[in-house]
This record gives structure tokens, sequence and C-alpha cells, in this order.
């Protein structure tokens, strides 16, 4: 039997992020194929190089930890992102899948964290771990955004996109909308607003605390994931959930009106594709796959321009998409139906599937 | 040799120097000649890491005499400043944590802008540790230099500071090391000098010259030994890698201890600043009440009235000295 592992940051069986459902995934795809998949979490390790960084120096003791294991324990390694860091030199054939690129995504948010943090991110993170993970593997990105990252930030060359998957035979509409809200104790009378991320400034949550404030005919549901910078705020129209599997997340893709996303950075925006694979309208910004979305017919009316400098721009922006969507039915159908069928066309398992298979050379 | 054309031949424009002597003579040996040139210009600090007392003779405080040789080649060199951290004379490595300590210390109080250090080849271990010691202090130092010198054996160097005049003055200076040189300062010193004479193979020049190697910018021990041995040495990428990370965390943390300090006074500076808003709107206040002043019956009758004066109540007259009273009456009261 094969043998493989995979490098990442957190167990993906206890967190909740894009990175995680990838690797959870991942691991479905390889078992399939029986191949024995190990999974290697920074997070277990200890900052045995004592960075001042605790995150930083795990990153760096698990990717380290590689070297000292025998040529022939695995026939491969699939890194994710900057999490291989420390995996240097490689000693196994390697892939490092990019799901971001940091020196994107400190750019992104300039301006909005200490300086001390904008430089922690886009050259240790960046330009040091994340191009040593990249160093001797085959690198593959989850959208031409990340790709032409790589290019423009680090230089690397032969770059394969493969978009991550969403499970379309999972993720689609539930029509009992009804009692759906019931379980949730979400009112029917009301429009129902949807966030799913971490509270945090690179996912916009300045955004949406202006928005709750100024329309408070809507209801706001957040599901946050775990490390946020801060709390959500409580009140009569808001409900926060956290922790949701993966049923629950369909359940609440369904019972709400749409998906608020304005997103500062994104490598691809797995929970928006997931969104629109149950046929929610998503307003975001365009980033990582939605870049593309939002060039097309209906979309580009629901895109949010998230880099203006002036936030009430941003706002007024928004506050019209969401006019356009609830005054014109039409739209709001076409939208739906539409947005599922480009996710199911281009990013499903299956398809995705396919395309790692012969990355990996597993057929 | 390409690199002879990078070669600079004199220090920065800088007014604080740090020495570091692994043990009383060291400084003499590796830079007597520029402290000797440049002790006008720069305040020199020399720090006695030990005492010297391991030094292989039988008689007397081995410590207090090689101290005493330290103070009298000072007072040649014309360095006033000297600290003793007496570390134990051969032990260094096992006290490597309050070697930094004592350091850091010292570079927090007198804020040197450069530091001199031997090299991390020198033979002497002793030696090859303050070195180690003080790549580690710098890293979190970036904005002193550092400048490694020679005394055991020939550094590759960046630096040559010709000593030619003040050579005389430095051999006086290694004279007073009688003790600390074995007894036996004619071959020390005319080895050493030797090594500066060396020197002039570089620049063909009939000069002594004490050379430096003098990095441009902040480096870790990798780094360093790299340079010194052009390459020559490998670390495994992996070491690299971190050898770097180390360097931009240890910044970075810096760079946030200055973010947070900062953030405590945010709160000073909105508190004067709110006492500056409420002093310019007083002012503005005065200011309207001078401009209505300004704009009365009254004011605009007395200046026309001062300014007829003269004319009005002319110079002793009468009339001018009935004025002056009435008006000197009126200020008793009033005042």
């Amino acid at each position: 039997m094969k043998k493989a592992l995979i490098l990442t940051g957190f167990n993906p069986y206890v967190h909740t992020g894009g990175i995680e459902t990838f690797t959870k995934i991942l691991i479905n795809l390889l078992e399939s194929c029986n191949i024995k998949p190990d999974v290697i979490c920074a997070s277990d390790f200890r900052n045995t190089c004592n960075l001042n960084n605790e995150f930083i120096g795990q990153v760096y003791s698990a990717g380290r930890s590689l070297l000292s294991i025998q040529s022939g324990t695995y026939d491969f390694v699939v890194a994710n992102g900057y999490y291989g860091g420390g995996y240097l030199p490689k000693n196994l054939k390697t892939f490092t899948i990019f799901h971001s690129t940091h020196a994107g995504y400190a750019d992104a948010l300039k301006g909005f964290i200490p300086l001390s943090t904008y430089l922690e991110i886009r050259y240790i993170i960046g330009e040091l771990l994340e191009q040593s993970s990249a160093s001797g593997a085959r690198i593959l990105a989850v959208s031409t955004q990340v790709k032409s990252e790589l290019q423009g930030y680090y230089g690397l060359e032969d770059i394969e996109v493969i978009s991550n998957p969403v499970d379309t035979s999972f993720f689609f509409r539930l029509y009992d909308k009804e009692e759906l809200r019931n379980k949730y104790g979400i009112p029917q009378n009301q429009k129902v607003v949807l966030f799913v991320g971490r509270w945090e400034i690179s996912k916009g949550r300045d955004i949406v605390e202006r928005l709750m404030q100024e329309l408070n005919e809507l209801f706001w549901v957040i599901v946050t994931s775990t490390g946020g910078e801060t709390f959500p705020p409580e009140g009569e129209n808001i409900t926060t959930l956290s922790g949701l599997n993966r049923a629950k997340m369909r359940e609440i893709y369904s019972l709400s009106d749409f998906m608020l996303f304005p997103s500062r950075y994104e490598g691809f925006g797995l929970a928006a594709a997931e969104a629109m694979a149950c046929g929610l309208p998503v307003i975001g910004a365009p980033v990582g796959f939605l870049e593309g979305i939002y060039l097309k017919t209906p979309f580009s009316t629901m895109s949010i321009p998230i880099d203006l400098p002036d936030k009430n721009e941003i706002i007024a922006k928004i506050k019209d998409s969401i006019h356009k969507l609830f005054s014109d039915e039409h739209l709001c159908e076409e939208i739906s139906e539409k947005g599922r069928d480009i996710i199911v066309k281009n990013y499903s398992v299956t398809t995705w599937q396919e395309r790692m298979k012969n990355i990996l050379c597993l057929n | 040799m390409s690199e002879l054309n990078d070669i600079g031949y004199e220090l920065p424009d800088i007014k604080r120097a740090l020495i570091l002597a692994p043990h009383p003579d060291d400084e003499t040996l590796g830079c007597g000649g520029t402290i000797a040139l440049y002790s006008g210009k720069i305040v020199f600090t020399v720090i006695a890491l030990s005492n010297g007392e391991a030094i292989n003779l039988p008689e007397g405080n081995k410590a207090d005499l090689r101290k005493k040789e330290l103070r009298d080649a000072m007072e040649i060199l014309g360095v006033r400043d000297i600290i003793f951290l007496n570390i134990p004379d051969g032990k260094f490595k096992e006290h490597r944590d309050e070697i930094k300590k004592k350091i850091s210390e010292i570079f927090l109080l007198k804020e040197p802008q450069i530091v001199f250090s031997p090299s991390p080849l020198d033979l002497h271990p002793d030696h090859r540790e303050t070195a180690m010691g003080c790549i580690e202090l710098v890293e979190k130092f970036p904005s002193t230099k550092i400048a490694f010198y020679e005394i055991y054996n020939p550094i590759r160097f960046n630096t040559l500071i010709d000593i030619s005049k003040v050579v005389e003055t430095k051999k006086e200076a290694l004279t007073k090391y009688h003790y600390s040189m074995l007894k036996k300062e004619d071959i020390f010193i005319s080895s050493v000098l030797s090594l500066n004479r060396f020197r002039s193979l570089f620049t063909l020049k009939n000069s002594y010259y004490e050379a430096f190697w003098m990095p441009n910018a902040i480096q870790d021990i990798e780094d360093v030994i790299s340079w010194f041995t052009c390459g020559i040495t490998h670390s495994s990428p992996e070491d690299r890698l971190l050898g770097t990370i180390r360097v931009v965390d240890s910044l970075l943390h810096h760079m946030r201890e200055v973010e947070e300090e900062l953030k405590g006074k945010g709160g000073l500076i909105d508190d004067l600043t709110s006492k500056l808003n409420e002093k310019e709107e007083i002012i503005y206040g005065l200011q309207n009440q001078i401009r209505l002043i300004e704009a009365s019956v009254f004011w605009k009758f007395a200046r026309r009235f001062h300014r007829k004066k003269d004319r009005l109540l002319p110079e002793e007259s009468l009339r001018r000295l009935l004025y002056e009273r009435i008006i000197c009456v009126l200020k008793n009261r009033l005042f």
C-alpha cells in the first residue's frame, strides 16, 4: 500500500477553515485510491527554535521533522502553503498547494494592521516560508489570482492551477426554509443575511458591523470560524454560530436570503462557493474565484469594490446591490440558478478528483 | 583581487565606540593604533571581559597585575572609560548568558555606534566566544555597527586603518603589558607590528595598518562565518532559513515593543492635544475680545486722540500739564 504525508497547520477534524476542509477532501481522495495518508499538523509541534512568534516556530519545527524521515517511508508529500516552510530541502517527492499567498494577503491588509504584523506576514510567512515551501516542490495554486501572486511576488514558475473542490452533491439548497428557520430561531418575516468567516478585518468585519447598524430591518446570521480577532456584536437581529459541521452549514446556506462576503483577501473563497452551490446569491468582493465570477452577467451587479478608499462608497454599493437583489425577483432567481451551475461545472469534487489524480499520478 | 576596490580606509563618522577585550592586552594588540588615532574624535569604552588571571605565570595577584597594565596602556592611548566584567578567564562558554546580559546593559547605557570585537575565527576560544556573543547582541541592537579585529590570526577585511602616524604610541602602550605578554613583550610587539606591516601588501605603501571587517548590515553568525571564509563553510539550507527567520523575527519583536510603547503614549498625546485645543480656544476668544475693543467708539476716539495729542496738548503747555496730572491721578486710582 502506498503512503502519503500531508503537512498542514491545524487538525482538519477539529478546525473548520478552508484549508482544513480541503485537507479532509484530499484525505478522502487518497484513501479512495488505496493510499494511506498521514497528517502532520504544525500546531502539534513545539516552538523548539524559540522564535518570538510561537506558531512560526511550530511551523518550522513541523517541517524540519520531515528531514528525519527515511526515504521510501512515503511515496509523496502534500504541503499546504507555508506549512511546508521548514521542510527544506525536500528529500521526498513533494507537491505544495497554495491556497493563498501571504504577500498578497499582507498587501490587501496594509493600513489595517500594525506595520510589524504586515512585515511579519509579508516577509517571514510570505517571502521566507512560502518561498521555501515551494522550493523543490511541484507548485499548485487554487486560483489564477494565487498563481499570478506566486509569480509576481516570489518569481515562481511552472505553477498549475487547480481550484478548490466543492462537494456539489452535498451542498445544494434544502427547500424547507420555514422549518429550518424555526430550527435556528430565525424569524420568518425578515430577510436573512449570512456572513461566514473569521471575525476579523481581513474578512471585512468592519463593513459588516457598519451595515448591521444601518440595515436593522435585516436579520444577520454570523457563522464564525476559529481564530478571529474579536467577537461579533450582539443584538435582537443577530445570531452568531460557530463550529458548525457541513450538514449544518448546508442548512444555514439554505435558510438565508443572501451571503455578504466583503473579504479583502481570499485565495479561493470556499465559503462563497459552497453558498453558491446552495443557490445563495453572494454579494462579495472580487477576490479568489469570485474575481472571475463577477466579470460575468448577471453577477457583476453583486460585486463589492472593497478596495475603494472611501468606506461610505463601499457601503452605498452594497446597499445598492441588496436593493437590486430584493427588488428584482427575476435577477435573484437567475443569480441563484446560474451560480449553482457554475460551481457544479467548474468546481465539483468529481472534476477536482480527476485533475488531482492526474497531478499526483494516482491513475 | 577585485574586493580590494571595496576597501575603506577610515572609520565611519561616529562619536561612541565600545572595544570588547576578552583579556587585558587584546584591545591594544588588535586595535591600539586605531584607538590612538581616533581618541580625540571618538569616546572609546574598553570592556575587559576577563582579568586574564589564567595566564601561565607563577607570581603575584595576576588579575590585579593585568588590570593595572590595562589602565596604564589605556592612559597612553587616551582611553578613560574602562569596565571590568570579571568573567572567569578561559570559561567564557560557561558564562555565555552572563556575558550577554552584562554587555547588553552596557549597550543600553553607552549606546555605542560601533562595537569592536575579536573575530569568530580567532585561535583563542574566549575570543571566539566574545565574537559570537557580540554578533547575537548586535542582532538586537541593529543600529550598532560591528567591527571585527584580528589578534592571533589574519582575517578577511574590508577596512584598513593606516596607523603609521601612531605606531610608536601603539608600541608604547604594548610595552605596558610586560606581565600580560609573559615578559616577552618584545616578541609580541614585533609580531603584532609585523601583522600591521603585512597589510601594506594590499596597499603597496610603506605603512602600518590595522585590519577590520565592518559588515554594512546586520548579519547572523552563519553570514559572518560565511563571509570570513569566503563562503567556503557551508551550512544547511534549513539552518540558513532558520537563521534568517530568527533575525527578522527578532527585529519584528523589537518593532512590536516600540509600537506598544507608542500606543501607550497615544493617551498622553491625546491629552496634550486636547489641552492645546482648549488653550487655542481661549486665545481665539481673547482675540475676538480685542477685535471688539478695537471696533468700539471709545477705542477709535482714544486712538485719534493719541495721534493728535501733541497738537491738542503741546509739550510743556498748561493744558498738557493738567492732562498729565489727571492721567496720573486716574492711573493711581485704577491700578
